[in-house]
């Protein structure tokens, strides 16, 4: 392979040069980033690889902070024909050393790479040191991709810095969003990097390729893994015996182990949500926040949310219904066999198989009741599931700051055919457990996870 | 001298499959709980660069520490005493099956004969293809001689792995994903079929060409024309080949003297030869080919969430190194305080770096004897730096933005201002709903920058007492 495109990602101190590295490279741990400016001081390289070999080195520069002087300090370096030359002058003297050490290595950089990468805080006012800036790195003769940082704020002055961006012959330009949705800006930059390095454009070419790739790989994984536990969920299903039933805190006891069972389940697939999309548990994100405190887990059984899944759903008020229970709400969202009425409702008595009606026939025999997740239940995790997935489908790596959480829940219309899917399986108590190698199981994994992949591709992920 | 004992896990040949079974054996063993694999990961980390094949060398590196490979060298040692032992059973049957045409009279019922040599073959044949057809799944695949062998190495005698059943149910599992399972199994039963061939017919030759039989055919209830039918019909692709038919007369009066009881026998052989070895030798050498081609073409499914775990955890060990170090400039600055003596009784108000729709002068700060604001330019920092130094304020009071990050540039202006004036105090104004933070940030920052002697507010009636109080 042909050596890597280097390339430096330069501004002005705290636009976000690292945090931009670290979604680039989806390395998490990249440089440090904080609010203190000038936090990056040293030139350090990155490489982006494309199936292990180094396909971009990304170099990231400390920021310009003294633009204004160093423009008018090198103005009036003498006998420099061109302004790389000028460049070249400055670096070879005693300041480039002394006083502008940090302003040195990045043009140092940006003469040594094949284009830069200007990073703008849009938030900021076009000031005349930003003007040196953007003056000073075109004297490198490189090409430059502008970089439009934190374009969703609300304080974002993106068509100021566009206009004066457009003044330093700068037009092409990225929008994007450090610590927002980023989805799609990627393939935009390495399009447009294209164009400004064009015998490098098979290359770029190949990295938007393997990005999309990673990227359909990582949600497919995601898919499979919600879909593994709405199924085993759905096939969750305990027997308690009659006598224990009517005992209240025999019953009490039950349930709560039944439950606990449900959440330690979930909180398995959030830990391998989280796993699959690199996302370390130190890393606060507000996004995601609610799956890493356990928020989540108050809302899986709480009477209101179920009753709301309920209406939802379409089955009106048949939390525990079934059997006369409703008004016991620490029995909420699980049911005696109601799952099974809903579900003949939902994905009718024939999906679930006729093989309960001769278990369900043995139970009564042998006094014993089973319990299974209602699918209100169902519906909850679901929601829940989905709104992680797209959080971290959305995410940036270099969230740092504080992000509104644009909620994805699913419109209602499209989780009622997932939770009818998922009715199958109620019939098979054995696929609860992803031992179960049964191949129906597969084949309705591989359903739901394509349903839920559907969803995520309609709200354009 | 002493010898070194040849290791055993040396002679263990790798291939593709083989890496791909103990990755599957190791993925289902970690659903379990994962296995303690830091040294792996860094091994395999810097062993391979490709995403994949570092998974491999992952599974590989633990495979060998729980000695799956061991496992498997055995299963090859075993399955090599199996073929050796399905060699013996398919010489017997071949040998059974010749006994019981040749018999032990001069007389062959040729039709008995002919369904004796190709009924259990056939009917073999036919419940491969339905298996092959359902993909290997269902009834038939659970069935198979093939799926019936795996189950037997995995509980071999011996010195027994305590995950060689959990290799063996991953490796059927590989070979159903893939579809491959008929084809795997397919090429071992056609090769042991065409082998029991080969010594079928190899028997049947020896017997013809060396004894003299008579070839006839008997019934109860058929007439002869069905015989003469039968023989030409299932002798046609036999003599397509070259093999000689019986004519007519011989079929319908075997017993005839003068019959063509060569012919008979040839086309006893030719069916056996075209009707058992040949579809088993090209299905056989079509299985291997297929399964060959289904291997090679056998992949990780680098979409599960298993495989996407350990990818992001490689990413993770992915270093970058520092190509230019920081080198930290010795600090040129010493912070001078003009004493007060020296300034005049004027006050300073200076905006410096002020977003333009911010309202100018600030309510309350209005009366200054200097009331300037800039955006930053060289010209203009010079012009107002020398405004200040002609002025000599006895306070000065520079308004930044909040939200703007400090910089050196500054750090530069307001070191210079401060230079000029007896007290200098910052007052950072924020556009509405602005956050601590950025106030902070810029305390933060004129702690670290040795300017700690400016004070620092954030309320512009604040900032007024201040100026009030300095100027006494």
């Amino acid at each position: 392979m042909a050596e890597p495109i280097l390339i430096a990602v330069v501004g002005h101190t705290n636009a976000g040069k690292t945090s931009l590295l670290r979604t680039l490279t989806r390395h998490v741990t990249f440089g440090e980033v904080s609010d203190r400016p000038g936090t990056t001081r040293h030139v350090e390289a990155i490489d982006l690889k494309v199936d292990g070999a180094p396909a971009v080195r990304f170099f990231d520069t400390p920021g310009l902070e003294d633009a204004v002087t160093l423009a008018e300090y090198m103005k009036a370096l003498q006998d420099c024909a061109t302004p790389p030359e000028r460049v070249r002058a400055f670096l070879a003297g005693p300041e480039a050393r002394a006083a502008f050490e940090q302003e040195a290595k990045v043009l140092r950089k940006m003469l040594e790479v094949e284009a830069g990468i200007y990073v703008i805080d849009t938030r900021e006012p076009v000031l005349p040191k930003f003007r040196a800036e953007i003056e000073i790195l075109t004297w490198c003769a490189r090409p430059i991709m502008p970089v439009l940082n934190f374009v969703r704020d609300p304080h974002s002055r993106s068509q100021e810095w566009l206009a004066t961006l457009a003044a330093y012959n700068l037009h092409a330009c990225v929008q994007f969003d450090a610590i927002a949705p980023f989805v799609g800006s990627e393939r935009q930059l390495y399009q447009d990097l294209g164009t400004l390095l064009r015998e490098r454009r098979a290359e770029l070419a190949r990295v938007v390729e393997d990005l999309e790739f990673q990227r359909r790989e990582r949600q497919a994984a995601g898919c499979r893994i919600v879909a593994e536990l709405l199924v085993s969920m759905a096939a969750l299903r305990r027997p308690i015996a009659q006598e224990d039933f009517a005992a209240a805190h025999r019953r009490e006891k039950f349930i709560r182990a039944f439950r606990e069972d449900v959440l330690k389940s979930s909180r398995r697939a959030i830990d391998d949500l989280l796993a699959v999309y690199g996302f370390r548990s130190e890393d606060v994100d507000t996004a995601v926040l609610p799956w890493l405190d356990g928020r989540w887990e108050d809302d899986l059984f709480n009477p209101e949310t179920l009753r709301d899944a309920s209406r939802k759903l379409g089955t009106g008020a048949a939390v525990g219904g079934a059997i006369g229970l409703a008004a016991d709400i620490a029995f909420a969202g699980l049911s005696l066999g109601a799952g099974t009425a809903l579900g003949a409702a939902l994905g009718g008595i024939a999906s679930q198989g006729w093989g309960q009606f001769g278990r369900r026939l043995s139970n009564k025999l042998r006094g014993v009741q089973e319990l299974t997740l209602e699918n209100e239940v169902l519906f909850v995790l679901a929601v829940q599931m989905l709104t992680l997935l797209a959080a971290l489908e959305q995410r940036g790596h270099a969230a740092q700051g504080k992000m509104t959480v644009a909620s994805a829940t699913e419109s209602d219309e499209a989780l009622k055919p997932l939770v009818a899917a998922l009715q199958p399986a109620r019939s098979h108590p054995d696929w609860a457990s992803g031992g179960s190698g049964d191949a129906r199981r597969l084949r309705l994994l591989d359903i739901v996870g394509a349903q839920l992949a559907r969803m995520l591709q309609a709200h354009g992920l | 001298m002493p010898r070194d004992r040849p290791d055993r896990t040396a002679a263990f040949h790798r291939t593709h499959f083989s890496e791909l079974l103990i990755a599957d054996t190791i993925r289902a063993i970690e659903q379990a709980g994962p296995l303690a694999d830091e040294v792996e990961m860094r091994e395999a980390f810097g062993t391979a660069s490709a995403r994949e094949t570092r998974l491999l060398v992952r599974a590989r590196l633990l495979g060998h520490r729980l000695s799956l490979d061991r496992e498997l060298l055995r299963w090859r040692e075993a399955a090599l005493a199996a073929t050796f032992a399905l060699t013996l059973l398919a010489f017997l049957t071949a040998y059974g099956t010749a006994a019981a045409i040749i018999g032990s009279g001069r007389t062959i019922n040729a039709v008995t004969a002919f369904f004796a040599l190709l009924g259990m073959p056939t009917l073999t044949l036919a419940i491969w293809a339905v298996a092959a057809a359902s993909g290997g799944s269902g009834l038939f695949g659970h069935l198979s001689f093939g799926n019936l062998l795996l189950g037997l190495l995995a509980r071999l005698p011996g010195e027994r792995n305590p995950h060689a059943l959990t290799m063996a149910q991953s490796a059927h599992g590989l070979l159903q994903r893939a579809r491959l399972l008929p084809w795997a199994f397919g090429a071992v039963s056609h090769a042991v079929w065409a082998a029991a061939f080969v010594l079928l017919l190899a028997a049947l030759w020896f017997a013809f060409s060396f004894q003299q039989y008579r070839l006839t055919w008997e019934t109860t209830i058929l007439d002869a024309e069905f015989f003469v039918r039968f023989v030409t019909f299932t002798g046609a692709l036999p003599h397509w080949l070259g093999f000689p038919l019986p004519d007519a007369a011989t079929l319908i009066e075997p017993g005839a003297p003068g019959g063509d009881h060569r012919a008979w026998a040839w086309w006893l052989i030719g069916c056996a030869f075209v009707y058992g070895l040949l579809p088993r030798a090209v299905l056989g050498i079509l299985s291997w080919a297929m399964y060959k081609r289904g291997v090679r073409r056998l992949h990780l499914d680098t979409a599960d969430p298993y495989y996407r775990k350990l990818l992001a955890r490689f990413d993770e060990l992915e270093q970058s190194r520092v190509v230019d170090p920081e080198r930290r400039a010795p600090s040129d600055h010493a912070a001078a305080v003009r004493a007060s003596g020296e300034t005049s009784a004027a006050r300073a108000v200076v905006g410096f770096e002020l977003p333009s729709e911010l309202a100018w002068p600030l309510s309350g700060l209005a009366q200054a004897d200097l009331l300037e604001r800039i955006a930053g330019a060289g010209s203009e920092r010079r012009a107002l730096l020398d405004q200040l130094a002609g002025l000599r304020p006895r306070v000065l009071l520079v308004i930044c933005h909040a939200a703007s990050s400090p910089d050196r540039g500054t750090e530069r202006f307001l070191r210079e201002a401060a230079r000029q004036a007896g007290q200098t105090a910052l007052l950072l104004v924020a556009s509405e709903n602005a956050t601590a933070s950025g106030a902070r940030r810029w305390q933060d920052w004129l702690a670290q920058s040795d300017l700690s002697h400016i004070a620092c507010f954030t309320d512009a009636a604040q900032a007024a007492a201040w100026m009030e109080a300095a100027h006494g």
